[in-house]
């Protein structure tokens, strides 16, 4: 893990969020969305966690991103009504900011450098462990995703009128 | 670690059993060696490290700045749609820490971070698919997406 691409990716990711959650255009922003993404997967590579970055990008900038930027195109959007920014918005995630980052440099023993992976992380664990342990959490994630599916095409079917 | 002739990557099953299943006062006995008395412990720490590795705090750090900045989008943003991406970076700061943990922590250690965040990951799928359905019900009703209009409980 090296310290150049940690802070190259940093503020990659970070202008790209701060840019999705500010620009006015909004296929502008969408894409600074899925740009911030690809930069939470390349910190998920940094860490050893291949696999859960391989999903980040699956599920992120191939199927969120494009619903999002799809929805977009759905709805039309008057920019108009956009004007002005909420400052009492930013004052109160500036102060959050403020507090986590007490806390965490108010924090002894987390300036530890990560010890040496004895053993990788392979997908085949991951199955494993998804197969085993995990097993209850998996058929609860499938029938909530069933769910939301259905719940999804429900919601935005037309109505009888 | 060879290439086994199974898979890429792909570890003998021994291993990975006998990883999982480690004597439980042992495995918390590699993370917490006491400090020396009388030594501070972060500053030596982050002098040397700062030059060589990043540190667990500086993961933290940039995960809560990811934090604020979808707290930020989340609140100040008028369009429903752009506070959906702000919860979503919310979640995904979260995971950042559930992995960043998982890392530092004692190394043949069960991937309970990686796993948390899988599901974590499932979970803001589902919520992005069921918001931007809310997304478009709620726009054939007022034909705005603007969260300021959306005033009325009545359809």
């Amino acid at each position: 893990m090296n310290s150049a691409a940690f802070i190259v990716i940093a503020i990659l990711m970070l202008a790209a969020a701060l840019a999705a959650a500010t620009l006015r255009k909004l296929i502008h922003a969408a894409l600074s969305f899925a740009l911030a993404f690809v930069g939470v997967a390349a910190f998920y590579f940094l860490l050893g966690a291949e696999f859960v970055g391989l999903i980040q990008i699956f599920v992120y900038v191939g199927a969120v991103a494009v619903l999002i930027v799809f929805t977009i195109l759905l709805t039309r959007h008057d920019p108009e009504k956009d004007r002005g920014f909420n400052w009492s918005g930013v004052i109160l995630a500036l102060a959050v900011f403020g507090g986590l980052l007490w806390a965490i440099l108010k924090t002894t023993g987390l300036s530890i450098v990560p010890p040496a992976l004895t053993t990788a992380l392979t997908v085949r664990q991951v199955g494993e462990l998804l197969m085993t342990d995990y097993i209850w959490p998996l058929q609860c994630i499938g029938i909530l995703l069933t769910a939301a599916l259905i719940g999804a095409l429900v919601l935005v079917m037309e109505e009888k009128r | 670690m060879g290439v086994s002739p199974a898979g890429f990557g792909i570890l003998p099953k021994q291993t990975f059993a006998g990883q999982r299943a480690p004597d439980s006062s042992q495995k918390f006995a590699i993370a917490r060696t006491p400090l020396p008395a009388g030594e501070t412990p972060t500053l030596p720490a982050t002098n040397r490290n700062l030059t060589m590795t990043p540190t667990l705090q500086l993961f933290l750090v940039v995960s809560a700045a990811l934090f604020c900045v979808g707290l930020l989008a989340a609140l100040s943003r008028r369009h429903a749609i752009f506070i959906l991406i702000g919860i979503e970076m919310m979640l995904a700061a979260a995971g950042l820490n559930f992995i960043a943990f998982w890392r530092f922590g004692p190394q043949p250690a069960p991937p309970t971070g990686v796993m948390v965040t899988i599901f974590a990951i499932a979970i803001a799928a589902a919520e992005a698919a069921v918001g931007l359905a809310l997304v478009i019900a709620v726009y054939r009703h007022y034909r705005t997406t603007n969260v300021d209009q959306m005033d009325q409980l009545k359809g």
